[in-house]
């Protein structure tokens, strides 16, 4: 029996569930809809391995920004847009779980949509979206450059302690470092982004990409994946934005 | 004295300038927080990748740059920014406009282009602002808007009166940085980018 | 191997088109040529797409940075050459690659970075493969397997041409010869003017004012959710000695290099600096300096005088002067090439006064005359009361300036 982590809607069945599904989570007022989109897309990215990406947004990202979101409309505004500023502290408490609610399920979406395309599979989906194949190794290059942008940072930021250039770690001295750690991490880069570019034309890379993700073309499989994707993405914008 | 045999010599396609600049602008605005973060600053940049795209190899490259570094990251950073892409292509519009006019040639031209940006993106931003929170967001900006809003304002005015207050400040020390960026680019790049965006406009004066 | 004599002219043409040998190998000096030579070979066949393929010494530029792992990275290359993937297969088991085949090739040592990029370039089927320096990322075991396979493997359905430049000796055991080719015979390139090679004369360290002996008492290290590096390592370090710094990949060396510099804390024990407990990571740079391997993230002025500037007035003028780069006060860090890069990076840590100064991979890309200095420099800077580190895979120089040896991969107690 085929596993779930190896059925896979097609790419542009993907990418249109998602859009039908961003629709009701932008438009809907129902908070029971949206924490039900969240608890799916929870179960989406647990099949796929990647739930504790969402969960490090959550602690990291989502949290201290719905705690600023309640503190401001509950106890500073104390009303909502709907209901009137001033209208309540229960009002302000209200729509600022609205908004954050909306926030944690649009983060939810895109990362259960997003996430599993790793590697050649992202290739793959963008290919089949009808990008070039410059502009998909252009894009893909970004995800394949990030942790290594990280590292390269790292590196230059040990490169001023390494010198002597950074003796201590107090707050003034690490502000003093920012525009030298920027500048030689932006002129390496940027030499290695260029030398990049120019070996992209000379050996075709990008056509060869093109050409290895050609045959990891969707099966029926990912049809079939891909239609209940979109039908489950339609059923539940529809419910979401049914009236009251 | 020549010493160098690399590739200063190798004119650049706009199409290869592409490949080879927008990732990296991409990777400038998303993780300028990564610096930010191992320094433990009390910073937040964003668009300092759109705006030295947009020197370098022109506006439409520029905003390309602003839009998709917004939309990926709204996977992976914040899932709001994708709203502001438009903020994006606006900041890249405004400062490609600028750009083509010498205006990050000093420091105090490009402190002027910054708070130009930052009013334009406090403005476009507004709308984003005010259907998807309501007019306030969890940020430090947010409690200005309260307390506008708390004095009696309309929500439009307060959002538009804290975009035009809040973002020229974030914006011009951004350009700043681009300024400093571009100022001391080595020569081998400076050669092969400045047929392609409005690098020579923008060179000091003294070279 | 063949030596060309030295009244044999030789021509771009003769060694890129139908050379006699499989293998040449361009020798020479810094600032001989070498590089141009190699470029211009590969540009013989750029009217053909990936025919004329050329490796340079930044390893990682050369890779793809279009796939996230190694294994798809020799995939992508081999997409438009499905004959040999049993062969490049093989290869890549026999040069430890399949072992790696699930990590991020940034994320890979310079030595194995140089084993993929070499493999993956093969696998485009070029006519001529030009390898500018990389081999020396190599240590002499792999750079013994990949010359091997360069010039011995039939198994490769069209194998290429290969030019290589390498600062240092090349052993091969058997097998096909290797031409060597002086750079000085080609009259058909346009040299780069030679800067002054590196000065000893100018070279006067001041007396280490509080020389340092570093007690590391059951240290250990270990990566957040990651693996231990080390553990319980015990460690007596003196100065005026110069030590090397030896073990295989992923024993710790350049994690205990950078814990001495303080930019990596400790996860346990202790570190005693003439008998009084130090944390280097709160007082980075104090008690050691450290020159990384690629010298590109140590460079931050936008001259070579205002680097420079960061030495005290007098020192800095020594430091010109002793580096050769006199000439190229005005020019940007990142104008010049990588081998007065690596000079300058050098220089800047040969010349700050820290008690300690660790050099990681210090002669790579630099020719026989500049080891001659450098080891000058480091012996000298050992009778000054300054202690030495050195990481190098270069075992010649290592073993000839070190004084003492230490295994991180035997358990020192």
């Amino acid at each position: 029996m085929m596993s779930l982590t190896t059925i896979r809607p097609s790419s542009r069945a993907r990418a249109l569930a998602t859009g039908i599904a961003l629709v009701g989570v932008v438009a809907t007022a129902q908070p029971t809809a949206l924490a039900l989109l969240v608890a799916a897309c929870i179960g989406i990215l647990i099949v796929q391995g990647k739930i504790s990406f969402y969960i490090r947004f959550l602690f990291r990202l989502w949290l201290p920004l719905a705690a600023g979101l309640f503190l401001v409309w509950g106890l500073i505004v104390r009303g909502s847009p709907q209901a009137g500023y001033g209208s309540g502290i229960a009002h302000g408490l209200e729509f600022a779980g609205m908004v954050a609610l909306r926030l944690a399920a649009l983060a939810a979406l895109f990362q259960a949509a997003v996430l599993s395309l790793e590697g050649l599979r992202l290739a793959a989906f963008l290919r089949e979206l009808g990008l070039s194949p410059n502009a998909t190794a252009t894009l893909v290059s970004v995800f394949n450059l990030w942790p290594e942008f990280a590292r390269r940072t790292d590196q230059v930021v040990a490169a001023r302690c390494a010198r002597g250039l950074m003796t201590d770690r107090r707050l003034w001295t690490r502000v003093r470092q920012f525009p030298w750690a920027l500048r030689t991490l932006f002129v390496g880069s940027l030499g290695s982004s260029l030398d990049r570019a120019h070996r992209w034309e000379a050996e075709r890379l990008p056509q060869r990409l093109a050409e290895t993700v050609k045959n990891q073309g969707d099966s029926k499989t990912a049809f079939w994946a891909g239609i209940v994707w979109c039908f489950v993405a339609a059923v539940w914008t529809v419910i979401s934005l049914w009236p009251k | 004295m020549n010493t160098n045999v690399s590739s200063d010599k190798q004119s650049l396609a706009p199409a290869t300038a592409a490949m080879a600049l927008v990732p990296l602008g991409i990777l400038i605005n998303l993780g300028i927080g990564t610096i930010v973060h191992l320094l433990k600053l009390p910073l937040f940049v964003d668009s300092v990748g759109t705006i030295l795209i947009t020197i370098l190899i022109g506006i439409r490259w520029g905003a390309v740059t602003g839009v998709l570094s917004f939309l990926i990251g709204g996977v992976i950073v914040n899932p709001v920014l994708p709203y502001f892409s438009a903020t994006q292509a606006v900041i890249a519009l405004v400062a490609g406009l600028f750009a083509m006019r010498g205006w990050f040639r000093s420091i105090p031209r490009t402190i002027i282009t910054g708070i130009c940006i930052g009013v334009a993106a406090g403005i476009v931003s507004a709308p984003v602002i005010i259907k998807l929170f309501g007019g306030i967001t969890g940020s430090g900006s947010g409690f200005i808007t309260s307390f506008l809003l708390a004095s009696g304002k309309k929500i439009v005015e307060s959002v538009i009166l804290t975009g035009i207050s809040c973002e020229p400040v974030d914006k011009t020390i951004q350009c700043l940085l681009a300024f400093w960026l571009i100022r001391t680019l080595p020569k081998r790049f400076r050669k092969q980018l400045e047929p392609l965006g409005y690098l020579k406009q923008n060179s000091p004066l003294t070279q | 191997m063949i030596a060309e004599t030295p009244s044999t002219k030789t021509s771009i043409e003769a060694i890129s088109g139908n050379g006699v040998s499989r293998l040449t190998w361009v020798t020479g000096n810094n600032f001989s040529g070498r590089s141009a030579i190699l470029k211009k070979a590969c540009e013989h066949y750029s009217n053909q797409p990936a025919a004329g393929i050329i490796i340079p010494p930044e390893i990682y530029s050369a890779l793809s940075a279009l796939v996230p792992t190694v294994a798809e990275e020799l995939l992508l290359h081999l997409g438009g050459n499905p004959d040999d993937v049993s062969a490049f297969q093989r290869l890549a088991e026999k040069w430890g690659l399949a072992a790696l085949a699930e990590r991020d090739p940034y994320s890979l040592s310079g030595g194995e970075q140089a084993l993929l990029v070499i493999l993956c370039k093969l696998a485009l089927a070029p006519t001529l493969l030009a390898i500018d320096g990389a081999l020396e990322q190599l240590d002499p075991s792999n750079l013994s397997q990949v010359l091997s396979a360069i010039t011995t493997d039939r198994s490769l359905s069209r194998p290429p041409r290969f030019l290589l430049t390498h600062n240092g000796a090349i052993v091969q055991n058997g097998g096909n010869a290797i031409r060597q080719v002086p750079a000085t015979d080609f009259s058909d390139i346009e040299r780069p003017d030679k800067p002054p090679p590196l000065d000893i004369n100018g070279f006067e360290p001041p007396r280490c004012k509080e020389p340092a002996t570093i007690f590391l008492k059951d240290i250990s290290f270990r990566y957040p959710r990651g693996k231990t590096v080390f553990s319980g390592l015990n460690l007596k370090l003196e100065p005026g000695r110069i030590y090397r710094l030896a073990g295989a990949n992923g024993s710790g060396k350049s994690t205990l290099a950078r814990i001495l510099t303080g930019i990596l804390p400790l996860s346990g024990g202790e570190i005693q600096v003439n008998g009084k407990l130090f944390n280097s990571y709160v007082r980075p740079g104090t008690l050691a300096r450290l020159h990384f391997q690629s010298p590109d993230s140590q460079l931050f002025e936008d001259t070579v005088r205002a680097e420079l500037g960061s030495l005290p007035s007098k020192i800095s003028e020594n430091a010109a002067r002793f580096a050769g780069l006199g000439g190229f006060l005005n020019e940007h860090p990142f104008d010049l090439p990588f081998v007065l890069r690596k000079r300058l990076a050098l220089t800047l840590i040969l010349h700050t006064a820290a008690p300690w100064l660790i050099f990681d991979e210090p002669t790579l890309g630099q020719d026989e005359q500049t080891r001659i200095v450098l080891s000058s420099a480091f012996q000298s800077l050992a009778k000054c009361g300054y202690g030495i580190i050195i990481v190098s895979h270069n075992e010649n120089f290592a073993d000839h300036v070190a004084s003492e040896t230490i295994h991180l991969d035997k358990d020192i107690k």
